[in-house]
């Protein structure tokens, strides 16, 4: 937990500073502040109303860097667009904040759907980075099996699990031995991603319970 | 309205856009109702709002709403960027001829070696118009399976830098032609 705090003040720290500079760079261009926070404005909340309206995943860049130069190269082009016309500069970033989000993918697909959104999805949904290694909710269990790979409780329970069901084993496997990701699993197991969700929290409270993690 | 400007100038715009969206996408049915609406809507905005950068993005607009009328399914969101693709390769040919203006002090010679030129380049290039929609296809999308030169992030800010810089151009042109006519 605290190392999900320190990355969440890091990403804060960094996203300030993108902002502070991209809006430093919309000054050099003699751009009036108000429409460049406008501009920086609409283009974030595009993406954050995407996620709530369509349950769409936003694009993130993995690294710091690649999110500082795409970042800042698109922020300029709408800028410059501002030159044009500034209804013209929020149309086109609104269309910019919706190609940076999978509702534009191109072959439409049922999307992953969070059961929860928090508001780090919200936070990090508004900027372009997203810090890799934040830890998942089952981080622990992750590290556990890491560790304790051939441990007599884990194997133990792996075999029960494999007893009682097929398919709760198989998403143990893709999932925590594996690291497929959502859209693998759906993809091999045919099923929805609430009813994959659904079953992985049963399956981590019990490995939970059952090894003392 | 100048209607020499309309024929050799604006009509075979209208039907490059249109023969170079349909070679790319490789559509069979119902070609000439697209292509007679494209022209219909390229001529009413040009000639309504001439020189307006607007007119042009309306036009994109336009464009992508009839594509998805006709062809429902078949239509993409990158469709828009391929008829970007189209806009900029017709600035290229438009400003690498430019000499010929300048130099003869004929516009009308201009006008229409500019218009041989680019049907000349899409007819040479038909059967290599359908690479666009494949790197759409292979580019645009998120896939952890297969391990590309380029990740979907960057493809997608790519073509959005270069789509909205383009339309900056235009504005530039569109202002450089007004100021030369007045």
């Amino acid at each position: 937990m605290k190392k999900s705090k320190l990355q969440l003040m890091l990403t804060l720290i960094f996203n300030l500073a993108e902002t502070t500079t991209i809006a430093l760079l919309g000054t050099l261009l003699n751009v009036p502040f108000c429409y460049t926070a406008l501009i920086i404005i609409v283009f974030m909340l595009t993406r954050v109303a995407f996620l709530f309206m369509f349950s769409a995943k936003i694009f993130h860049f993995k690294t710091w860097y690649r999110c500082v130069v795409w970042s800042t190269l698109i922020m300029l082009s709408l800028f410059v667009l501002l030159k044009v016309d500034l209804v013209v500069s929020i149309g086109f970033a609104i269309f910019a904040g919706y190609i940076m989000t999978t509702q534009s993918n191109l072959i439409k697909r049922k999307l992953d759907i969070n059961t929860e959104v928090t508001i780090t999805d919200v936070f990090s949904s508004m900027y372009l980075w997203k810090a890799s290694n934040t830890p998942s909710k089952y981080y622990d269990i992750e590290e556990y099996i890491k560790y304790n790979e051939f441990d007599t409780k884990l194997l133990e329970f792996e075999d029960k699990l494999r007893a009682k069901s097929n398919v709760d084993y198989l998403i143990y496997k893709y999932r925590f031995l594996e690291h497929k990701t959502f859209n693998e699993m759906k993809e091999i197991l045919g099923m929805e991603n609430p009813r994959i969700d659904e079953r992985l929290e049963r399956i981590a409270l019990a490995v939970r319970l059952y090894c003392g993690i | 309205m100048n209607l020499l400007e309309l024929i050799i100038g604006q009509l075979p715009e209208a039907i490059y856009f249109s023969l170079f969206i349909l070679l790319s996408k490789q559509i069979k049915k119902r070609r000439i109702v697209f292509i007679g609406i494209n022209i219909i809507e390229y001529l009413l905005l040009l000639n309504l709002f001439p020189f307006s950068t607007k007119a042009r993005i309306m036009y994109f607009v336009l464009f992508y709403l009839e594509l998805k009328v006709l062809y429902k399914d078949q239509t993409q969101i990158t469709d828009v960027f391929t008829l970007g693709i189209a806009s900029i390769l017709m600035m290229i040919v438009n400003l690498a001829l430019y000499p010929i203006a300048l130099c003869l002090h004929n516009y009308l010679l201009y006008a229409i070696t500019t218009r041989i030129v680019l049907f000349l380049i899409l007819f040479l290039i038909r059967n290599k118009l359908l690479l666009i929609q494949r790197i759409y296809f292979k580019f645009w999308n998120r896939n952890y399976k297969v391990k590309r030169i380029m990740k979907s992030t960057t493809f997608r800010s790519l073509n959005l830098v270069i789509f909205n810089f383009m339309f900056y151009i235009i504005n530039i042109c569109m202002i450089y032609s007004l100021v030369r006519r007045c």
